[in-house]
């Protein structure tokens, strides 16, 4: 009586975590957030309205959701598999991160994914799917370029509230002074610090600063190019110049407070 | 012989037979990364360069031995200006086709350039000349040791012949063992304490000199490197470990090449050539860091529990 009860124990315990295996969605595939290292190549042309979203501690798991949102699949480089995603169970949060809800990605079909060099590519629906890396902003951008190419930049402009008090001095500020920006558009730092950059001089609105986005590839430090040439030896670097002269660099994330008071303050030593 | 004559020929066997000693003592710790060195070249492939590491580098203690201890001197002087012939050439060559990387005798403990490698070598190669012209031949030669006791003088005597014949084999025998001694923190640069501007990364993108961050040395196109993929995936995704980045001189295609092969998770930073290779002698190599400083080094990936003690 005792070794049954045990015996029913064991297999009302195997069959919960069976259950609860085959319906959960993975802890990972809860949070995810818009990524936009790849793009998607269908049939050998490039289609920039596919969305794609990634746990932030693992790139190699991506959901793929179409620019209509009808067709949803999930991509997992390391498994080498993608699994159709039924697209009523993405949930999309406030926070802008999305959720695949428990028995949203399909247990049976398994679309095999190809590492063919630096691409990965599957057929669904007839059409070949190539999975690459987003080639880097390159050289001379706007704001506005910035934030076509790169929409996560244009999210840090739009929640960013920069401090009252160092816009309030770049809005008054009387010298004209030239700020050029070396970032990387698939540099984390960058995605952090130049949105906010941007945003406090578009709240201070002051046409004597004029501001220059120059995008570096991954390997600036070591291609001869502008960066180079310019001594840029991390990333975002803010070089400010007046009458041709820098006057002052801004490296990295500021040591404390914000990066305009940073600018702020090296624009103060200079009044 | 004149005391100058013997002076100079010494002076100049101490000169070529010195350097040669210490390059090939400094290339016995790492005789894996020598023959990555001479592979760069491009003129033997890596199998054969291989090959070429683990003969040269003893030959290289051996004769410079000989050529200080006096044991058959110009015949040690011949062969270390064959030597740096041989040096020069390949340089040059390498120079020629844009091969830069790995030059100079001394491997990842001097990096020079390819110019200054050559005036170098030419000038070791005019002291073999001066020291073969003015050493004497057959019966009168000696040790050359200036001021040496008359039984110094007296022929290439059998001690010598031991002497050399001892450092070859032992010399061998260290470079064939060294790949499996734990002596990467004497061979390498990166051990605990160090600060990332010392080891030249401190300007790499990704700002790795704040916070807490695990570091791992990959060579893209070694297997254990690729197997490597897998542990540090787990390691990114286990809560509590710092954000890895796996450091590279791979190109952005080779980079991306990899991801979508073996599905690294974590992000490949490029380190010029130069500055990573003074890091390891077998990738992969693992490092914690906290505000730049090197905390703890592995030469595998190490699990969370290890990371964590």
């Amino acid at each position: 009586m005792r070794r049954l009860s045990h015996q029913s124990l064991r297999r009302a315990l195997a069959l919960g975590i069976l259950f609860t295996a085959l319906t959960a969605a993975r802890a990972e595939d809860r949070g995810l957030k818009p990524s936009y290292d790849f793009v998607i190549d269908i049939n050998g042309v490039v289609d920039k309205g596919w969305k794609m979203f990634s746990p932030p501690t693992n790139k190699t798991r991506i959901l793929l959701v179409s620019p209509l949102g009808d067709q949803v699949m999930l991509v997992s480089i390391s498994d080498k598999s993608v699994r159709p995603v039924d697209r009523l169970m993405v949930k999309t949060n406030g926070d802008g991160t999305t959720d695949i809800l428990a028995g949203g990605i399909s247990a049976t079909r398994i679309i095999p994914l190809v590492a063919n060099g630096a691409g990965a590519a599957f057929v669904a629906d007839g059409r070949t799917f190539t999975l690459k890396a987003r080639p880097p902003l390159l050289g001379p951008h706007s704001v506005e370029e910035l934030v076509t190419d790169r929409p996560n930049f244009g999210e840090g402009i739009k929640s960013y509230q920069p401090e009252a008090s160092a816009v309030s001095f770049l809005k008054s500020y009387d010298k004209p002074t030239e700020i050029e920006v070396f970032f990387g558009s698939w540099c984390p730092v960058c995605e952090a610090w130049v949105p906010k950059f941007v945003k406090s001089l578009q709240q201070a609105g002051n046409s004597k600063i004029q501001l220059n986005l120059i995008g570096v590839s991954r390997d600036f430090s070591t291609d001869q190019n502008l960066a180079k040439a310019k001594g840029v030896r991390g990333l975002p670097t803010f070089i400010i110049r007046q009458n041709g002269i820098e006057v002052g660099r801004l490296v990295g994330a500021p040591e404390s407070g914000t990066i305009e008071a940073a600018l702020a303050g090296v624009l103060k030593n200079r009044s | 012989m004149s005391r100058l004559r013997s002076l100079v020929v010494f002076a100049c066997a101490l000169l070529v037979g010195g350097v040669f000693i210490v390059a090939g003592v400094l290339k016995s710790l790492d005789v894996e990364g020598f023959a990555r060195d001479i592979a760069l070249h491009k003129i033997i492939g890596p199998g054969l360069s291989a090959v070429a590491a683990r003969v040269f580098v003893p030959f290289e203690i051996a004769v410079g031995a000989a050529a200080i201890l006096g044991y058959r001197r110009r015949w040690a002087l011949g062969l270390l200006g064959a030597s740096l012939v041989l040096f020069i050439g390949a340089t040059g060559w390498a120079w020629s086709q844009g091969n830069t990387e790995g030059c100079g005798c001394f491997g990842r403990f001097a990096s020079r350039t390819p110019l200054s490698v050559i005036v170098e070598d030419a000038l070791l190669l005019a002291a073999c000349g001066i020291g073969i012209v003015l050493a004497p031949r057959g019966a009168q030669a000696g040790s050359g040791v200036p001021g040496a006791s008359p039984s110094l003088e007296t022929g290439p005597s059998r001690w010598r012949g031991v002497v050399v014949a001892g450092t070859l084999v032992a010399a061998t025998a260290f470079s064939l063992a060294s790949p499996h001694l734990p002596i990467d923190r004497f061979a390498t640069a990166l051990r605990p304490g160090v600060t990332l501007a010392d080891l030249g990364l401190a300007q790499i993108a990704g700002n790795l000199d704040q916070g807490d961050r695990l570091l791992a040395i990959l060579v893209l196109d070694e297997d254990p490197s690729r197997k490597a993929v897998e542990g540090l995936n787990g390691l990114a995704q286990t809560p509590g470990v710092p954000p890895i980045s796996g450091l590279t001189s791979a190109t952005e295609d080779k980079r991306a090449e990899f991801f979508f092969t073996y599905g690294s998770s974590f992000e490949l930073l490029e380190v010029p050539s130069a500055d990573l290779r003074r890091l390891y002698r077998r990738a992969p190599r693992v490092f914690r860091v906290h505000n730049g400083t090197v905390l703890r080094v592995w030469d595998t990936v190490p699990s969370a529990e290890e990371l964590n003690r």
